[in-house]
């Protein structure tokens, strides 16, 4: 995953002694992410200024954050900030729900699965997002094109997730399914779809992120609220550090997002045995 | 390659009514190699209440005659029979341990033990009473609910038998279960499986690849030759029960195992 921390994280020290001891390396990790935030927040702010960098190409942190505060007073963002997110949830929770219970389908009816499993692959391999301007034909510029195109693009890595973990079987546990008598849905439940959700999130974590994208491309082809409108009108006022207030914030969703979706993963897969302190 | 009479001391005698027979049973597996012959002719009855030990080295088809036993396999030739009905498929009155504990790693230890009840939709709050009891009998209590990952490997396959026994079965049939633990928890395991056999009184058919474990704890001991797989003696074990740590120091005890040990002298050419 992030593998900037890993080997933070993975140090000797890490791994043996007492709580005490990696609640400390904890506490100093805390720290020192922080201190790695204002370095980097320093350097920027001092090579802007330092090569006076014009602010039509890029803007210091200070600046960024004075066009934020002008934008909050103004009442500018909420609406469309509101309005990518309600985007982002919905369309995820569409696509996902189809792409889990289709990749169920075809894979509990092999022949549904080698029927349409090739057309799959012909719609999966073409972009999504090159679908945009068709679909915003056909639905127009409100919310629901966007919420549609989101759930096309989220649904393909959630299907395929869900039908590589399913094909999983381990042996031993599908002979003890046979002798205990389980009936196929018991089977399913018990022992397959458990076996499976660990590959299911890893579709989620992809699809969480390729969600924000599908809002913001499908608000750029077409769209009057939302922060990807926000964005073009900033680079059409030529407004650099407001352009960056939105990626800030576009940065801040699709982590708060990603990070709640690892937690459920978590919570939902305690029993995979993981490396000690991954990210 | 019949049930040995001539040497044998005390001939078989089956007093009890035969609850498990195998009839004729031969498997061949169709491999790279052409044809694979793991079994061949294997006739054998289990008593009601009898403990069965089938002994032989790695490859005799052991395990391939118990996946018939329980269904999981038709054999090629002759049949499993479980109360005169030949069994094609996995049967309630059957139970199974397998080498590995096989524990759902998803659910607690109760849970795990409670599954078989879940499925069959019997009653779960008088399953998980009984099963909380036999948890604590076999040294688990303090266990119910902790992941199946944190137990050793002992305590998962004891959890394993008291999740075989949930549904009382009438035979249990067992594919090397202490096959992967270490020899001081496996003897301890064997003392442990001796006293649960005898106190439930139900068949068991075990299959193992240790002379002493088959001895200590069978009315009955299988030698089975290697590839293709026949039964080269039947020899019976009258040792006092209920059977203890003293059984391990009888003179017979030693005298049967040598008995057994002769036949992995000669079949295999290693002296």
């Amino acid at each position: 995953m992030t593998d900037a921390t890993a080997p933070l994280a993975a140090t000797p020290a890490a791994a043996p002694a007492g709580a005490a001891r990696r609640a400390r390396t904890r506490r100093t990790d805390t720290l020192l992410r922080i201190a790695i935030l204002i370095a980097v927040l320093g350097a920027w702010e001092g090579l802007v200024r330092l090569f006076q960098v014009s602010p039509l190409m890029f803007a210091a942190p200070s600046e960024v954050y004075a066009a934020f505060v002008r934008g909050a007073t103004r009442g500018l963002y909420w609406e469309h900030l509101g309005v990518t997110v309600f985007e982002m949830v919905a369309g995820l929770f569409i696509g996902a729900s189809l792409g889990f219970l289709l990749g169920v389908t075809i894979s509990e009816f092999e022949r549904v699965g080698r029927l349409f499993f090739p057309y799959l692959v012909a719609i999966q391999s073409l972009p999504k997002v090159a679908v945009a301007p068709l679909v915003i034909l056909w639905l127009g510029f409100d919310i629901q094109s966007k919420v549609v195109l989101v759930a096309l693009i989220t649904f393909f890595p959630v299907l395929i997730n869900t039908m590589s973990g399913l094909a999983i079987v381990d042996a031993q546990r599908m002979d003890l399914m046979r002798i205990l008598r389980a009936s196929r849905w018991q089977t399913f439940r018990f022992v397959r779809l458990p076996s499976a959700t660990p590959a299911i999130f890893a579709g989620l974590n992809v699809a969480v992120i390729l969600a924000l994208t599908g809002a913001i491309v499908a608000e750029f082809v077409g769209a009057q609220r939302g922060l990807g409108v926000l964005l073009l009108q900033a680079q059409a006022n030529l407004d650099t550090a407001g352009m960056l207030v939105i990626l800030v914030m576009l940065a801040a969703i699709g982590m708060t997002a990603s990070t709640l979706v690892r937690r459920i993963e978590r919570r939902a897969t305690s029993w995979v045995s993981r490396r000690e302190n991954t990210p | 390659m019949m049930p040995a009479a001539g040497l044998a001391p005390p001939p078989i005698v089956h007093t009890a009514p035969q609850l498990m027979r195998f009839e004729g049973v031969g498997q061949a597996f169709d491999t790279a190699g052409g044809p694979l012959r793991v079994l061949d002719g294997v006739s054998l009855g289990i008593g009601e209440t009898e403990f069965v030990a089938i002994v032989g080295s790695s490859g005799c088809g052991k395990s391939t005659l118990l996946r018939i036993a329980t269904g999981l396999l038709a054999p090629s030739e002759g049949r499993a029979a479980f109360c005169g009905r030949t069994v094609s498929e996995p049967l309630a009155e059957i139970g199974m341990i397998f080498q590995d504990a096989v524990m759902l790693p998803w659910m607690s230890v109760i849970e795990n033990v409670t599954l078989p009840v879940r499925i069959s939709g019997g009653d779960m709050a008088a399953a998980r009473r009984d099963a909380a009891m036999r948890l604590d009998r076999v040294g688990l209590s303090g266990f119910h609910d902790a992941a199946p990952a944190t137990l050793s490997g002992g305590m998962r396959q004891r959890a394993a038998i008291v999740r075989a026994l949930m549904t009382k079965p009438r035979l249990l049939l067992m594919d090397e279960p202490f096959g992967a633990l270490d020899a001081l928890t496996r003897e301890h395991m064997n003392l442990e499986l001796a006293r649960i056999a005898e106190e439930s009184g139900i068949a068991v058919l075990l299959i193992t690849h240790s002379i002493a474990e088959a001895v200590f704890l069978a009315d009955r001991v299988v030698v089975m030759t290697p590839r293709p797989g026949r039964i080269a003696e039947e020899i019976a074990v009258p040792l006092a029960r209920p059977r203890t740590e003293a059984t391990l120091l009888e003179a017979e005890f030693a005298a049967i195992c040598h008995r057994v040990r002769r036949h992995f002298r000669s079949e295999t050419g290693i002296e």
